[in-house]
């Protein structure tokens, strides 16, 4: 130890000397590469050194926390430097560290699989979390928080009103906090906290909340048109995850933390100094390990208890999955029979219109209609229905170009002489088209629709990755509540595989009753 | 198209399709300048939502995240064409012990949505111990579904081979893995090659779940451009560049689907007639 | 093809119950693009005729017979029915059709109906009729063309020539005061031509206006009275049956009558 104090010393010393040539460098080190390390018993630096390089869990969307610019490619925020300083401390330059993003649900995973040696990013302690891993730490305490316009009525969360719209992340904690707290408080939601900040900057919403820091990034990046207000009003610890039993590591970072108060003030400093917001280093918490993974995960294993133990979870999940299914089949159905009818109009713009739309929308990803609605539809300014909505409007836009087809296809095998033999009765349009062409039509619609029908349910797991709580989803909020993801994804897969059973039973009875012999 | 469903217009038919017609343009035009209209009073058109565009740094990194979308397409392409070939001929099978599980195995892949299936490898494997990247996770959850689905297309294809054609075979003297390999298959995969090709459009799409498994392709490099606070976060913008590719990619598959399609009609060399390059089966 | 009844020659009908003008196509021609499909075609069809259409594929003559009920449009000139000149569409047209009845190749019964409705269908739903009595005329026309215990049956369940005679009965249901048959056994198998041919023929000496456009020279013989010959959408020839196959004027027709029976 004294020797790193002593090293770091002497880097000081550098520092200095080089703060006195400016032009030596345009970035300066906050801390040294330390050159003598001794670690014994930590797997995961045994792991660093057999690869001469240091993996790092971070975000890269969280702009002060921890951001990529996508121009430069430079990597930048407290939690980005908290991760440089703990692979400097371990010997580690800037060219031996390699960056992976990791998102919020895949975090414990790659603490165990081993994809990354530990992680930084707004990752807070909590007990679920420790059953799976280990957190150094905490190096940050903060708590929910408020973004304001610069000089807004609203000082505190105690401001908030009916006439004041919070804006925050689409089903997470602080948005559920201040449903809890403030009912009377107006809410919206987007997916991402970017976009509230979007919505904030054009007067649409009145606050954003979300755990400080991440207001703070935010803030740094606009700080005259914004500002965080408020003491947080819940806590939070932010704590550097790490591969469980990795006890020597932990304790190295840990008093990493403790001994060096004066980087760490440095760190907060350059990254969301500008803020004017202070925020204490706290203390680190040496919690005593619960030991051997094996421990935890010996109980997860495969069982009933998955089921039976989160029966609120899953009722959600499949109410919504079938909400989804249903209401997205219905706006496909009425959408599909309207584009289908332009398809086979006598109005050759029309069909012009219809082609255009299909072609468009079938040769798109649904996961990126999704993402238009998701992300694209907040940038116009509109009320905001929902994400569920949003995503059953995405469905719905994209299972209709499936039905249209099927419409024009099931119209097109009625036989032209069908619709001419009753033109020659004397059957106006309407009812050459509803006694004659429809019926017949209608035949040779439903199987294939019904096959569309069981691809838009298969397709309802796509919101998953737009935050609606449906069956898609379930892994993950399962997986906080300590679940075995497989046991999990195994009994989602069976649903899919019932419900998908269940509609082609369907299908046949349907097909056999109502062939048309010809 | 079809005019057969409705008379030849009469003079007060042929104003009232033109009002239909302008009125079609109308509601289209009105749809589309109130998004455009919005968007602009939302200044997604200003130059600080495009300025990160600008960089070629930017589009080599697109230009890398399409790569990446194509690898897995690629590699899901070849591997779902073998698996459809295997399990496609033991689904055929004439030995009920090979068959039935073919059946099976494909009635289970193509019931289970390919967005679980990647899931179930990328968060679900580990639990055992088997760690899958999340592009082996993207490339096999598409090889099961789009392989069992193009086993399906391909029984199909045997099935439409008239039974002349194989009992002819049979009358020359071959056996009966000449018979598939020789006259058989060819015909079969001659007939479905565009329903074969237009699958491969669904594979295409449905790389882009990738992005909810965290793999690195187009659209997670488009959200990752859209959170860019210093650039304006322009999330809406590089959503439309990334559309745009996609778009741009898919339609150049399905047109060559179609092109397939016509030159096999037209082609004297199978007698059946080719199915039509409409996807069958939607995936994702 | 077959000529039912050899020998038999000669229109059975007295040439005295033909009337006034029914059908008046007047200098009609008809475009498919830069094709010409009808030429200048003149014809008047009197009340109580029975007119053959006859004359080699893509002559114009199923066209002919398609624009008289405006299944097909016409580029200029007029057709007239019973003095008024055909509605270009809507409900008029609609009612002018219920007034021209349609016998086609393909019969073109539909499919999803049985038979029984197949022939209410225009009754209950052009002219209003009631249900039942719908019913009992269909029956009425049904047991007349022989069908009438196939009356719960759907089409597909029928031979081509029962389900051809059960198309006649449809267009009989609607009282019409034409009837345009286009090729109406060209889709049939052999045997099944006569029991068609002979439901025509009994229509024929009822006095019923008809249009038929056939190359079945035994029922030009012994039905019609007036053979009109087409070619490259032109009317060639107009002529009694018997002078008309003994004796054509043209070489057209020569040349094709001998065609005709060369392929026999």
């Amino acid at each position: 130890m004294r020797r790193l104090i002593a090293a770091l010393a002497g880097a000081i010393m550098l520092l200095a000397t080089l703060a006195a040539v400016p032009a030596a460098a345009d970035v300066q080190p906050l801390f040294p590469v330390n050159q003598d390390v001794t670690l014994q018993g930590s797997p995961t630096y045994d792991r660093m050194k057999d690869r001469d390089g240091v993996v790092v869990g971070v975000k890269e969307d969280q702009p002060g926390l921890g951001a990529i610019d996508v121009v430069t490619g430079e990597r930048s925020g407290f939690d980005v430097d908290i991760a440089r300083w703990i692979a400097a401390s371990l010997g580690f330059a800037e060219d031996q560290i390699t960056y992976k993003a990791i998102a919020s649900a895949n975090r414990e995973q790659a603490i165990k699989n081993g994809d990354i040696d530990y992680y930084v990013g707004t990752y807070s302690i909590t007990g679920a979390r420790k059953k799976q891993i280990d957190f150094a730490g905490p190096y940050l305490t903060t708590g929910q928080s408020l973004l304001v316009p610069r000089g807004s009525g609203i000082r505190s969360e105690k401001d908030l009103g009916p006439d004041t719209k919070v804006c925050s992340a689409t089903g997470s904690a602080p948005i559920q906090n201040i449903k809890k707290a403030f009912p009377d408080v107006p809410t919206t939601e987007f997916d991402v906290y970017s976009a509230c900040v979007e919505a904030l900057r054009n007067g649409q919403v009145d606050a954003v909340t979300t755990d400080q820091p991440i207001l703070l990034g935010y803030a740094a990046l606009y700080p005259d048109e914004m500002e965080v207000v408020g003491e947080p009003f819940t806590e939070e610890n932010y704590g550097v995850g790490l591969l469980k039993g990795d006890d020597a590591l932990r304790s190295w970072i840990n008093r990493l933390f403790t001994d060096h108060p004066g980087t760490w003030q440095k760190i907060y400093d350059s990254n969301l100094g500008s803020t004017g917001v202070t925020i204490p280093q706290p203390e680190v918490d040496n919690y005593r390990s619960t030991g051997e993974s094996s421990v935890a995960s010996d109980d997860a294993g495969p069982r009933a208890g998955v089921i039976t133990d989160n029966l609120d979870l899953w009722g959600e999940a499949l109410r919504n999955t079938l909400l989804l299914f249903f209401a997205g089949g219905a706006l496909a159905v009425v959408l599909g029979f309207v584009v289908g009818a332009m398809r086979v109009s006598p109005v050759p713009i029309a069909r012009a219109v219809g082609a255009v739309y299909v072609n468009l929308i079938r040769n798109t990803p649904l996961t990126v209609i999704f993402f238009f609605f998701a992300f694209g539809y907040p940038a116009l300014g509109l009320p905001t229905p929902g994400f569920t909505v949003l995503a059953i409007g995405a469905l719905g836009i994209y299972t209709a170009t499936y039905i249209a087809e099927v419409i024009r296809a099931g119209i097109n095998t009625v036989p032209a002489g069908q619709a001419e033999a009753a033109r020659a009765i004397g059957l106006p349009f309407t009812k050459v088209m509803t006694l004659v062409v429809l019926p017949q039509a209608f035949r040779s619609v439903v199987p294939p629709m019904m096959s569309v029908l069981i691809a838009l349910l298969k397709n309802t797991t796509v919101a998953a990755g737009f935050s609606v709580a449906e069956l898609g989803v379930i892994r993950a909020n399962l997986s906080e509540r300590g679940e075995d993801a497989l046991a999990v994804l195994l009994c989602v897969a069976a649903i899919f595989v019932v419900m998908v059973l269940v509609l082609s039973a369907i299908q046949r009875t349907i097909e056999n009753r109502w062939k048309v012999a010809r | 198209m079809s005019s057969v469903l409705y008379d030849v217009a009469g003079p007060r038919a042929i104003v009232r399709n033109r009002v239909l017609g302008v009125l079609t343009v109308l509601l289209v035009a009105a749809l589309l300048g109130f998004v455009i209209y919005r968007m602009i009073v939302m200044g997604q058109f200003s130059a600080d939502k495009w300025e990160v565009f600008s960089y070629g740094a930017v589009w080599r990194q697109i230009a890398e995240a399409t790569g990446r979308t194509l690898a897995a397409f690629g590699t899901a392409a070849v591997l779902s064409l073998i698996t459809g070939l295997a399990l496609g001929i033991a689904r055929v099978s004439d030995h009920r012990w090979i068959r039935l599980p073919a059946t099976a195995v494909i009635e289970l892949l193509r019931a289970i949505p390919v967005l679980i299936l990647m899931m179930l490898l990328y968060y679900g494997f580990p639990e055992f111990g088997v760690h899958v990247p999340s592009y082996w996770a993207v490339v096999i959850a598409l090889t099961a579904y789009n392989g069992s689905v193009l086993a399906e297309v391909l029984r199909t294809g045997v099935d439409s081979v008239p039974r002349g054609q194989s009992e002819a075979a049979y009358a020359i003297g071959l056996r009966k893995i000449g018979v598939m390999r020789l006259v058989v298959l060819p015909q079969a995969v001659r007939a479905m090659l565009p329903v074969i090709i237009a699958q491969l459009v669904v594979t295409l799409k449905d790389t882009a779940l990738g992005y909810i498994i965290t793999y690195n392709e187009l659209l997670y490099y488009a959200r990752l451009i859209g959170t860019q606070a210093q650039y304006d976060s322009p999330i809406l913008q590089a959503g439309m560049v990334a559309a745009v590719i996609y778009i741009a990619l898919c339609l150049t598959l399905a047109g060559f689907a179609k092109w397939v399609e016509g030159r096999t009609r037209r082609s004297p060399r199978t007698k059946v007639t080719p199915a039509p390059a409409e996807i069958v089966d939607e995936g994702a | 093809m077959v000529m039912p009844e050899e020998g038999n020659a000669g229109p059975e009908r007295p040439l005295a119950e033909v009337g006034e003008p029914l059908v008046v196509v007047r200098d009609v021609q008809k475009h498919y693009g830069d094709f010409l499909a009808l030429k200048n075609v003149d014809l008047t069809v009197n009340r109580g005729e029975v007119v053959v259409l006859i004359g080699p594929s893509g002559s114009g003559k199923s066209t002919l017979c398609r624009s008289i009920n405006r299944l097909e449009t016409i580029t200029s000139g007029s057709i007239t029915i019973d003095g008024k000149e055909l509605p270009k569409e809507g409900r008029a047209l609609a009612e002018l059709r219920a007034d021209v009845g349609m016998v086609f190749q393909s019969f073109n019964l539909f499919a999803h109906l049985t038979i029984l409705e197949n022939v209410t269908l225009g009754p209950i739903n052009v002219k209003g009729m009631k249900k039942k009595e719908a019913d009992e005329l269909a029956m009425t026309h049904l047991d007349r063309v022989g069908v009438g215990q196939q009356a719960d049956k759907l089409p597909a369940e029928l031979s081509g020539g029962q389900q051809q005679r059960v198309a006649i009965a449809r267009a009989l249901a609607m009282k019409p005061k034409v009837m345009l048959f286009d090729e109406p056994t060209s889709a049939l198998d052999p045997e099944m031509i006569t029991e068609v041919l002979d439901a025509l023929i009994d229509l024929a000496r009822e006095g019923m206006t008809m249009i038929v456009v056939t190359h079945e020279m035994g029922f030009a013989r012994q039905a019609a009275d007036r053979v009109v010959f087409m070619a490259d959408g032109q009317i060639v020839e107009e002529a009694e049956p018997e002078q008309f196959f003994t004796n054509p004027g043209s070489d057209r027709a020569k040349d094709f009558l001998s065609k005709l029976l060369t392929a026999h």
